[in-house]
């Protein structure tokens, strides 16, 4: 019932939303360093499949978020999560659980543009039933003509369990480099190193994925999608995950 | 290696300046005009509150005629100020002025 009332109001808001700025996100798996203009507000979906992990042959999972997305300065965007939750499917059980809520802030270092770098940094606390996480994010954007570069490097801190007593810590370096044939459109590649480092004393594998991304966009909602291909051979690791995500402003 | 290096970022480095000379030319470019600091303003909003949806366009990859056509909407979009349009408006013309005569000119080794 909730979902319903919930999904009313988006309807509305899309049908009576004002002339708006997109920021849409060409890289589903890359952040890019604009922020909103003060007063603007989006909602983001986020969709994420992940399947093919070969130490479990049934292992199949879906990621949900929801987000809202606000300008409170033309610098300084705030976010919630408002829910991520997920479906996954193992050998031995398939279960949906509710994972956290979440705050983001990024604020916009330098504006990008075909003269200079954007830069932008970016925190987050994600809070949820024996769940805490710290992410930092700095993120680096190039312009030139119909070519975007975009990095992304992350530090996570988790802490999980009863007592939140399992911790580890978490490195990943993103880039994605995307081509705009007309400025509705991109086509793109992403790539994402990560490493874990389990309660901070010790060094996990090194997880590399690639792959295509495209994304489309009018002026009032866009969507992009992005799946990548695990080319390490690391076997409690996805080989295969697809992340979709539309926003709609308002 | 070293060498090979130093080509390719070099060459990078060149495509980059052609590339921001070319897309969105700055105001020292544009040979002489009398209104140097409204257009100066004029790009700055080109490079950066137009390139907020979509890379910043080459301004001379549209006839003057599209423009007429695309900026009033894009502006609308863009949710600029009065100045700011007024600037954005008057950089792209001048843009398009300057490379319309410059193709007018005769090369001078001829
Ligand atoms: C809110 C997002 C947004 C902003 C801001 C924006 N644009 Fe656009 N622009 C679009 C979208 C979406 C398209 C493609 C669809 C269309 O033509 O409406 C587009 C298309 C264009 C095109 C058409 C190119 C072609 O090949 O037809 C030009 C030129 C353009 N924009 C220039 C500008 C300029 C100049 C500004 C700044 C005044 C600007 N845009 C700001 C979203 C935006």
């Amino acid at each position: 019932m909730s979902y319903k009332i919930f999904l009313s109001v988006l309807c509305a808001l899309f049908i009576v939303q004002s002339p708006c700025i997109a920021t849409s996100r060409t890289s589903p798996w890359v952040y890019h360093s604009r922020t909103m203009m003060e007063g603007e507000f989006e909602y983001e979906q986020w969709v994420t499949f992940k399947t093919d992990k070969k130490n479990d042959s049934e292992y199949n999972e879906w990621r949900f978020r929801h987000e809202l997305e606000w300008g409170v300065t033309d610098r300084l965007q705030l976010a919630l999560y408002f829910a991520d939750w997920r479906i996954k499917q193992t050998s031995e059980q398939e279960k949906i659980t509710f994972r956290d809520v979440a705050l983001e802030a990024v604020y916009q270092v330098q504006t990008p543009s075909i003269d200079q770098v954007g830069i932008a940094m970016y925190g987050e606390i994600k809070y949820g039933p024996e769940f805490l996480e710290l992410e930092g994010k700095c993120i680096l954007e190039w312009e030139f003509e119909q070519v975007s570069v975009l990095y992304n490097v992350t530090v996570e801190a988790e802490w999980e369990g009863d007592d939140l007593s399992e911790t580890k810590g978490k490195l990943e370096n993103s880039f994605s480099l995307t081509y705009q044939p007309e400025p509705s459109m991109t086509w793109g590649v992403q790539a994402v190193w990560e490493k874990e480092f389990p309660e901070w004393n010790s060094i996990g594998n090194d997880v590399v994925s690639i792959g295509p991304s495209f994304s489309w966009q009018n002026s009032n909602w866009w969507f992009s999608i992005s799946p990548l291909f695990q080319i390490t051979d690391v076997d409690s690791e996805p080989d295969l995950q697809v992340r979709l995500l539309f926003g709609i402003d308002f | 290696m070293k060498r090979i290096l130093l080509t390719l970022m070099a060459s990078i480095s060149i495509i980059g300046c052609m590339d921001s000379i070319s897309v969105a030319p700055k105001i020292a470019e544009l040979g002489t005009v009398s209104n140097a600091m409204q257009l100066e303003r004029g790009r700055a909003v080109y490079i950066t509150s137009c390139s907020r949806c979509h890379n910043a366009i080459r301004i001379t990859s549209i006839t003057k005629s599209e423009w007429d056509g695309i900026l009033p909407e894009m502006i609308e979009e863009s949710e600029l100020t009065i100045s700011d349009s007024m600037a954005v408006t008057e950089y792209i013309q001048a843009v398009l002025n300057a490379s319309a005569s410059a193709a007018a000119q005769p090369s001078k080794s001829e």
